[in-house]
């Protein structure tokens, strides 16, 4: 599948050139094709020839500083040394690489940068995974000119509470910075003073930021430290595994750092530049980074127990399997199948999900299983009502024309996806328009951005659907005509959009959604190019004229540098979807998407959902089997409603990593593994399954999810037929679940990310008058006299990601993490070369 | 005739293995009286030479702080996996901390149940911090306490036999300046 690609250095970052322009060169003597208007350091390692580099990194406006990968272009217009990572392919051009003279430059250059250069390795961290020590042993001299005394000494210090940095070991190829600005548009990380006192800082001294530590695994040499990583272990030690975060719905792939049996590190690139080749290029947030010490946490649940009287006392896995199994069979023989509850944890893995519904299917013979759900999540099961709309994946997302952000702060909750919407903003020229009714920082990077009353985002959709009620949509939504006018114009002459949506998007509106395709007919390929330029124009026009002082209504995006350029595209291949219309539902867990996906929801079989099983604790339901989710803490504010009704049970067993408040009121409790003990597979919001791979062999006596329900299951007589082997039920997964036929763990490993594929929603099935009158019902519902008040709902924003995983964030100390002394009295002051 | 042949047989037989016996024994014989080259340890110390390479020890510097500042290398280049290292960090100033740089090892065990004393781990070390003793008496009842740790290892620096070249070792000390690398023993 991957055998038209032209493959990098190592093998991980593939991208496809056959439906690219190619323009033939010639580099060493050796004619070779490269795809056009393709960097020349990127097409020399395309064809094999490996050109040192500082400054330059895939996927960052080209730099320039560290003149590193200088060529000698051979064309008697050009008398000097050129850069290759600013110099574009021409056809016909000849390069040569690898002179004498071009050598003797390279070692110059090594020199002058150790010059200033404490050679510490012996003390600094990133030893072993530098490419400054790399490029000395490739290109620079065995020896030293410039052996003094008095280099910069600057200290090593704290500029964060995750980031140490030691100012004399840069080598000022600001990736850092181009980091902080491009990726996460937060500007923390700067340079201050010129020339050689340039150092890496910020303007008040502490890096106040959202801690994502980009900048970090970007750096070159030991400038930017990771703090919990510090003098730990070292890079040769620790064992890679390519895995799969699990924190939000993104589903972003890490090299999982392990040493001996312990969770070292998450990062998404190691220091010889191998990323984890998933759809994150080298991309991480601050959670899915930094949480990793909760996996070894001394609370983690190491043995079952069972309750005796009033304590839960530990015991031997025998013993809590064989009680559970009989507890549970006297239930059902007593009052019958439909007794028993099953709830599970969104973030469990298709294989823990899929034995579940089997369990509760097979065993217990009970219509009530389901993954666990807030009222207030995005409705998947109103989005698939007539059929799958085109799901938009990371890669969709930055080549995209137009990007509707409805709802929802992907900065907070889905840093990836963010990231992708500020790509493709950046690099691709993309257009985005926000509607929130809750300040978002992406609508720095909006072109049109659309800040509504809370509660009223439904009200968009029927004015995108039907220009009609478009005035009536303005004063529900509290936004003028003429603004939502120019909006539903935007998406209508555009090429392809994508339609990201959060929680705010509810009932009859999410339904809505699949009736778009048909409202706002897609353009014809000139007169969406022709669109895509005038908006370009346009751009270009703001961006040079001076006099534009006077901010507009809708906010003409000046953040945006246009570069229209293969090299600067992250991660996968340009995609184009056959519909106009493609959506990236946000939803809250990391399996959310899979858990529907393979069947862990009772609304075809009628049962009731996880919420209804608490209510009827005690009624209807006997005895509740919670696998993975903390159910009390997660009650907003009910949870000592919800644990008086647990208690109500006469029968609870939990699975869990932790003794939550939840399993404190359980008769059984089973230790299960984390995402780094557990195996097996996970969809993104994307529709992207993806492989996640065992990093450490699981903590104390925990079993994964599936095996415990497996070995229940057998206990009470019944077997799944998985003959202890994960394969196996991925097999059975693969059989019933439509859309993953012909889907294996062996394929999955070796293809990274793979999108599920499932029918189209049939425009003729959908009832659209229906649809429209319940969306008209549920816009005259919304109150319009509420005012349109941001910073009410700022204090919201911020940490909603982190109440998600309760069990986790809690026993995680990286994440409230001890500062050095005096930090927040004084803040260290910014470096200023002495006078 | 067939009996007077067995007699002769083995008769000469007899003569045969007094004859080897003899000369076997005035080999083993001559020895006794002659000087001994081994030496019946453990009633009798053993001389080592300098460059013998025997338990390890952890340096320390002038100033009485530990020399390594746990940059794993002698782990990274140790073929036999014997050595395990966890840094730390001391931020406290040169004075108070016991180690020369911040950058301390918490833990540091070498394990001799796996350790084959190739001396890749004192070429590898930067700041001189392990270097081979000369104990060599190491015998215990388990393997577990074969796993010396730091408070061990840096003991073993005082715990060091001496090692001035003897007399009956300075013949060989002389000897090696004819080498062919021509080195001087100071």
């Amino acid at each position: 599948m991957r055998s038209n690609n032209a493959g990098c250095r190592f093998g991980v970052c593939q991208r496809k050139t056959d439906f690219m322009e190619t323009v033939k060169l010639t580099i060493n003597g050796q004619e070779v094709t490269a795809p056009k208007g393709e960097l020349l350091i990127e097409a020399c390692e395309m064809n094999g020839v490996y050109l040192p580099r500082f400054c330059h990194y895939r996927g960052l406006t080209p730099q320039a500083s560290c003149r590193m990968c200088v060529v000698r272009v051979d064309n008697p217009k050009i008398p000097k040394l050129q850069t290759a990572c600013t110099m574009p392919v021409t056809d016909g051009m000849a390069v040569t690489t690898d002179s004498q003279e071009i050598e003797d430059v390279r070692a110059a250059m090594i020199e002058f940068l150790l010059s200033n250069h404490p050679v510490d390795c012996p003390v600094c961290d990133r030893a072993g995974e530098c490419e400054l020590q790399d490029q000395t042993y490739g290109f620079g001299e065995d020896r030293t000119r410039s052996q003094y005394d008095d280099k910069d000494n600057y200290l090593e210090r704290q500029i964060s509470p995750f980031i140490y940095n030691d100012p004399q070991r840069c080598v000022t190829c600001k990736r850092c910075t181009r980091v902080c600005e491009e990726w996460m548009d937060e500007n923390a990380i700067t340079v201050l003073n010129r020339g050689a006192s340039t150092v890496i800082s910020a303007f008040s001294g502490w890096v106040e930021c959202s801690d994502c530590g980009n900048c970090v695994d970007v750096c070159p040499t030991g400038t930017l430290l990771h703090v919990p990583y510090k003098y730990v272990a070292r890079p040769w030690d620790l064992k890679q595994t390519p895995t799969v975060c699990n924190f939000c719905s993104d589903g972003c792939s890490v090299l999982a750092g392990t040493r001996g049996e312990n969770l070292i590190r998450n990062v998404a690139r190691d220091g010889r530049g191998r990323t984890a080749g998933g759809i994150n290029h080298d991309f991480l947030c601050s959670l899915g980074r930094y949480t990793v010490d909760f996996v070894h946490s001394k609370d983690r649940l190491d043995r079952p127990m069972i309750r005796r009287g009033e304590h839960l006392i530990p015991t031997t896995w025998d013993d809590a399997l064989q009680h559970v199994a009989q507890r549970l069979g006297e239930l059902k023989a007593q009052h019958g199948g439909d007794s028993v509850g099953v709830i599970s944890a969104a973030r469990l893995l298709n294989e823990d999900q899929f034995t579940l519904r089997k369990f509760a299917d097979d065993v217990l013979q009970t219509k009530h299983a389901e993954y666990y759900h807030d009222d207030d999540e995005i409705d998947l099961a109103s989005f698939f009502r007539y059929g799958a709309p085109t799901i938009a994946t990371q890669a969709h997302l930055q080549n995209a024309d137009t990007i509707l952000l409805i709802g929802s702060d992907p900065n907070e909750e889905n840093p990836l996806t963010a990231f992708s919407i500020r790509w493709a903003v950046r690099q691709k020229a993309a257009r985005l328009i926000t509607v929130n009714a809750m300040p978002s920082r992406l609508e720095r990077q909006a072109n049109i951005s659309l800040r509504v009353r809370e509660g009223s985002e439904g009200a968009f959709v029927q004015a995108l659907l039907d220009d009609a009620k478009l005035n009536d949509a303005a004063a529900a939504l509290g936004v003028k005509a003429e603004d939502l006018q120019a909006v539903r114009k935007a998406v209508a002459e555009s090429g392809r959009v994508v339609v990201v949506f959060g929680d705010e998007l509810r009932g009859a509106a999410v339904e809505a959604l699949a009736l778009l395709e048909s409202a706002l007919a897609a353009p014809s390929a000139e007169a969406a190019d022709a669109a895509k330029k005038a908006y370009i124009d346009a751009l270009q026009r703001q961006v040079k004229s001076s006099n534009s002082t006077q901010k507009p209504s809708i906010n003409e995006n000046p953040y945006t540098y246009i570069v229209e350029h293969p090299t600067l595209e992250v991660g996968a291949e340009p995609v184009r979807t056959e519909t106009k219309f493609s959506f990236l539902p946000l939803v809250r867990y990391s399996n959310t998407m899979g858990a529907g996906l393979v069947g862990m929801h009772s609304d075809d079989k009628g049962g009731m959902s996880a919420h209804a099983m608490i209510n009827a604790a005690g009624g209807g339901i006997k005895a509740l089997f919670i696998a993975g989710e903390d159910v009390v803490s997660k009650a907003n504010g009910e949870a000592s409603r919800v644990s008086t009704q647990l208690a109500k049970l006469d029968f609870l067993v939990v699975q869990d990593m932790f003794l939550t408040e939840t399993a404190k009121l359980a008769d059984v409790v089973f230790p299960v593994t984390s995402y780094a003990e557990a195996q097996g597979t996970q969809v993104n919001n994307g529709m992207q399954i993806q492989f996640v791979r065992r990093a450490i062999p699981p903590v104390g006596q925990a079993r994964p999810d599936w095996m415990v329900v497996n070995q229940l299951a057998k206990l009470m007589g019944v077997d799944f037929g998985y003959q202890g082997q994960l394969k196996t039920i991925f097999k059975q997964i693969a059989d019933a679940v439509p859309g993953c036929a012909g889907l294996s763990h062996n394929l999955l490993v070796n293809e990274g990310a793979t999108q599920i594929s499932l029918p189209q929603p049939e425009q003729s099935k959908i009832n659209r008058a229906d649809v429209l009158e319940r969306l008209a019902g549920q816009v005259a519902k919304i109150n319009r006299n509420v005012a349109v008040d941001a910073a009410a709902l700022t204090a919201k924003a911020g940490t909603r990601l982190k109440q998600r995983y309760p069990q986790i964030t809690q026993h995680s100390e990286m994440l409230t993490p001890e500062l050095p002394q005096g930090v927040e009295a004084a803040a260290p002051a910014p470096l200023v070369f002495p006078a | 005739m067939s009996i007077l042949s067995n007699i002769i047989n083995a008769a000469k037989e007899v003569v045969e293995v007094a004859r080897t016996t003899a000369q076997g024994m005035s080999v083993t014989l001559s020895h006794i009286p002659q000087k001994k080259d081994t030496v019946s340890y453990p009633d009798e110390p053993v001389q080592i030479y300098r460059r013998f390479r025997g338990e390890h020890f952890l340096d320390v510097n002038e100033d009485g702080k530990e020399r390594c500042v746990s940059c794993f290398l002698c782990a990274a280049a140790c073929p036999a996996d014997a050595i395990y290292i966890e840094g730390a960090e001391d931020p406290r100033p040169y004075e108070q901390r016991a180690s020369m740089d911040h950058r301390y090892a918490k833990v540091y065990q070498i394990d001799y149940g796996r350790c084959i004393l190739c001396g890749f781990c004192v070429d590898a070390c930067p700041t001189d911090a392990i270097n081979h003793g000369h104990n060599f008496e190491w015998a215990v009842y388990t393997p577990g306490e074969l796993v010396k740790d730091k408070d061990y290892l840096l003991g073993n620096k005082w715990r060091e036999p001496d090692v001035t070249p003897t007399e009956k070792q300075r013949p060989l000390a002389a000897k090696q300046k004819h080498d062919k690398f021509n080195i001087t023993l100071k």
